[in-house]
Parts: C-alpha cells; structure tokens; sequence
C-alpha cells in the first residue's frame, strides 16, 4: 500500500513522502461517521437500543460516553466494572464521592480520566467535559447514581457536564442535560432566596416537598399527572424557579427516572439528581 | 553477560598495571554480579538516563520516527478514546506525512516528562518485539474500528500502511517497558535497531493492556493526574460568578 502510494505520487510528478499521499489520507478519514453514529453502533454491539429508556431530548453532543448494562459498566468500549443483577457487587465507598459510589468504579475512572489526559497531551485533544450516560431501563437508579458520581468526581479540574441517553421513537437518540447534588450535600449562604423544591419518589408515590420553610404545596400524590398538576401549581406561584431535585427510593429503575423527568421538565427544566444528600437553606 | 577480571595477588590496581606492561598473571573469567539484560533494554536504559540529565538531547539526529509515529498511530486507533480519534485523527494523519513532526513529537514528549523521569528510579521489567505488537495492534484497530461503525470508511487501507511502514522501520526492533517507583510510574520506550545499532526512537507512558501495559496504582493514579507533565494541577477551574455550586453551574435564582 506504501509502495503503491508512493508510486502514484512519483508518477504524478510529486515529489516522494515518508507516508502515502494526501489523497491515500484524505479519501480514509473524509467519511469519518458523526459521533452519534459512532454511539450507535457501540450501543448496538453491546447493550442494545431496545433496551434504554424512551423518551424525548436534545440532539447528542459529543463526550465521554459510559453504558451501563445489567451486567457491567463500561467508559467508552472498556470494561470498567462487572455487575450482579445491576447492582456493583463492592460495597466499598470512595471518600472522594463522600461515599456515594464505590472506590472500584471510583478507581477505575480515574484510570479512564488519567488516559483521557496523556491523550490530550499527545493528540492535542481536550479531556472531554461531556459526558453521557447510556443506561439500560431496568437499571436501578441507586446504581446510576453510583457511576454518575465516580465518573463526575474523579474528573480532574471540574465536574463534567453529564447527560443521560434515551431512545426516541423516530429520533433515534436522544440526551437530557441534568446536574447532580455535590457529593457532600449543598449548604447555601444567607440571602439566597432558593426554593429548593424536590421531588422524593418510589413507584407509584411521589413525595414534593421544599427546603423553603414558607413553601405550602408539600404533600403527597400517585401517579404521574397527578404530579404533573402538583408542580404546575408550584410554578405558578413560584415561575422564576426553573429547578427541581430528584431523589429516587429503592426499587426505582432508570426508565421510571426517565420517566419522571419527562414528567417534571415542562416546569422544571433543570434537572438535579440526588442521592439523598442534605440541602441546607439559610 | 559475563565479565574478566584479572586475578592478581599484587591487587586490582597492580594487576591492571601489569596488564598493560604484559606481565603474566594467573587471568580467570569469572561471572559477574551485574543483571543480564539484553541490548534493547541496555539502549533503553541508556536512553533514560541521558534524559535525567539532559533531555531532548538524546534524541539521535537523524533517526527515523516515523515507524514508531505509525504504530503509535495504530495503538490510538486500537486503544485510544472515540471521541478523541474522531476529533483529531485526520489532523493527526495529515501530520503524519511530515517525517520531522514524528521527531518533534518524540522531542516535546521527552520534555515533557524529562523532570519527572529524574529521580523516578526506572528500571526495565521486560520487553517484547515491535513485530508481533504492530500485527496485533493492526489487527485490534480494525476489529474495534469496525465494531463502533468508523470501519467502513477507506480506513482499512490507512492502517494497513500503517501497518506496513511501521513494520519496515521498526521490525527488530523491542518495547521496553520501565517500572518507575515515582512518576511517571510506567515507561515504554521503543527501540529500531539497523544495522546492529539500537537507537531509540519513542517512548509512551500509556499502554494498553492488550499490548502488556498496565495502569499504576490508585494513588500513584492520582499522583500522575496532579504531575507537572500533564499540566492539569496548572489548569484552574473556570471562575463561575454567580452560580449555584461548581456542581451545579446556573443562576442561584432559578434553584
């Protein structure tokens, strides 16, 4: 092929190159495939499209990506850590998540993070400051918080921007922007006039409640609209607020999280997932 | 390796002196304390001492890069992050063309890590012929090519020149991986020998474990994310004014 290529530069005059010709280069790398083709086809070698959660979203941005199957969790095409049923198997907590993720999934993006960084240095690429979570829908969410915070605080410099990954009936996929509570709970300084409006759920129970001690729409509902109705009210009284907080309860998967987003984000576009941390107003 | 040495009851200073004005004494080869390594480690090891003492130096004017430029090339393809090989891959092929850029990247890696290597206490723990890792770096690029869809482009023929040019230049040749008890932990550094003369002419501080690299330990992880050769510790975070927590980057208002 070298020879070959070479041997067409000489006969069109050229003078010789270590490498190819331009066109040898050019006709390899001109058809590159967006990154959202490039997400497909892994997610289709591996965990499989049919199997994430449905539901609308942006167009996909290029970044890390990381899925995570019922069986293991991988950042990018590599196996990070394995799973027993959809759960990680230590239960070892990293200090650097306040304990919010376990120190083998913690180790093991550092690692990821460390090669994204010799990467950036001998490639002249950025560490990626996106990144995408491809779930499957059974997953408990317990466990997508788990790898949220093990990818999100191994980062060096900053937090990443983090998306989830959903399948949208004629859109292909599709991503939804969120944020997560910091590891150690979010402690806000006197004037700050926050809401703090969140949305604590199992199946089928949905509890909203505020940190604001003057909020009076706390209470309970059961399903979905009923929510829907519940925090239309809130920002009629509040339409600045454009944040709610989700905390999933045991037993809740990733297509009932995708699900309640969807529920919530036409009021509350800003998503911020929780494990359960404190948020302590003034 | 073995090594003579003159065996003289006048003593080893008498003995050399009698060596050089042709006096016999009684001469045994005996072996030597000294670990037996084999040429490409010695050149290797060579290698990094130069550069704890004086950085790009070391690098041999003249010497090809390019074999070592286009493997490293398939081992991006083969083990490096999509996002990053679809950002910068045709830049990084285009540059390729240019002999003297494979020296300057082989240079500014040096220096990069030349403080860190001083004092490291590297020391070779195995190496491994540039033949087989260039087939099998060939052959793992194109499988996971293929597997995340960017094989269907003329890529195929990319890597097989690739393939080709690395195995001309590099054939011979070894990987030597270095063992360090500080940062950078891990080095690989690669040798082509011509003509039996071993020169180097790359080195790495990542390799995939397909190829026999491995990650250091977590909190050596750590160090090498804090290390002045990646410059992270000196990139600040983005002041964010206003906003509610570096987690959590819009206005406080709308919390």
């Amino acid at each position: 092929m070298l020879g070959a290529l070479l041997m067409a530069a000489l006969a069109a005059g050229a003078p010789a190159r270590s490498f190819g010709d331009d066109r040898g280069v050019d006709r390899g790398v001109a058809r590159m495939p967006g990154f959202e083709a490039v997400l497909l086809a892994h997610l289709k070698h591996g965990i499989g499209t049919e199997v994430l959660p449905t539901g609308p979203g942006a167009a996909i941005q290029p970044g890390m990506f990381v899925t995570i199957g019922l069986d293991g969790v991988q950042a990018y095409d590599r196996d990070l850590v394995r799973l027993q049923n959809g759960r990680v198997l230590d239960e070892v907590g990293a200090d650097e998540c306040a304990r919010l993720c376990p120190a083998s999934l913690f180790d093991a993006f550092q690692a990821e993070w460390l090669a994204a960084a010799i990467e950036g240095t001998q490639r002249s690429v950025e560490i990626p400051i996106h990144v995408l979570f491809a779930a499957h829908g059974q997953l408990p969410a317990f466990t997508l918080l788990d790898v949220i915070y093990a990818a999100a605080t191994s980062r060096p410099t900053r937090p990443p921007e983090l998306s989830l990954v959903t399948s949208s009936p004629g859109s292909g996929l599709r991503e939804t922007r969120f944020f997560v509570l910091p590891p150690r709970g979010l402690e806000l300084g006197q004037g700050s006039a926050a809401l703090g409006l969140t949305v604590q759920f199992s199946r089928g129970r949905y509890r909203v409640r505020a940190e604001d001690s003057s909020f009076a729409g706390a209470g309970r509902v059961q399903n979905l609209t009923m929510l829907r109705a519940r925090l239309r009210e809130v920002k009629k009284r509040f339409p600045n607020k454009q944040t709610v907080i989700l905390i999933p309860e045991e037993g809740v998967t990733v297509s009932d999280l995708v699900e309640t987003i969807s529920a919530v984000r036409a009021d509350f576009p800003r998503i911020v997932l929780s494990a359960g941390q404190d948020v302590v107003l003034p | 390796m073995a090594s003579a040495r003159i065996q003289c009851p006048l003593g080893t200073a008498l003995a050399f002196s009698a060596v050089l004005l042709g006096v016999a004494c009684r001469a045994d080869v005996i072996a030597s304390p000294l670990p037996t390594v084999s040429a490409e480690q010695r050149a290797a090891q060579s290698f990094l001492h130069c550069v704890e003492a004086g950085t790009s130096g070391c690098v041999v004017s003249g010497a090809s890069h390019v074999g070592w430029d286009a493997l490293h090339l398939i081992l991006w393809m083969a083990g490096g992050s999509p996002t990053g090989l679809l950002a910068a891959l045709p830049s990084q092929l285009a540059a390729h063309q240019d002999p003297r850029r494979a020296q300057k990247a082989f240079v500014a890696e040096i220096e990069r890590y030349a403080s860190a290597v001083r004092g490291a206490e590297c020391a070779p723990d195995g190496s491994q012929p540039l033949a087989q890792v260039i087939d099998r770096a060939a052959s793992l690029a194109g499988k996971r090519l293929e597997r995340l869809g960017m094989w269907r482009t003329d890529l195929a023929a990319v890597v097989e020149s690739l393939r080709e040019q690395a195995h001309q230049e590099l054939d011979g040749g070894h990987l030597v991986r270095f063992s360090c008890t500080f940062d950078p932990y891990r080095a690989y550094v690669i040798t082509r020998t011509q003509d039996a003369d071993t020169t180097v002419v790359g080195m790495t501080t990542i390799l995939a474990p397909a190829f026999g690299g491995d990650m250091p330990r977590r909190k050596n992880v750590l160090e090498r994310l804090r290390s002045e050769s990646l410059g992270l510790s000196r990139a600040a975070a983005p002041v964010l004014d206003g906003v509610v927590d570096p987690w959590m980057p819009f206005a406080l208002e709308e919390l």
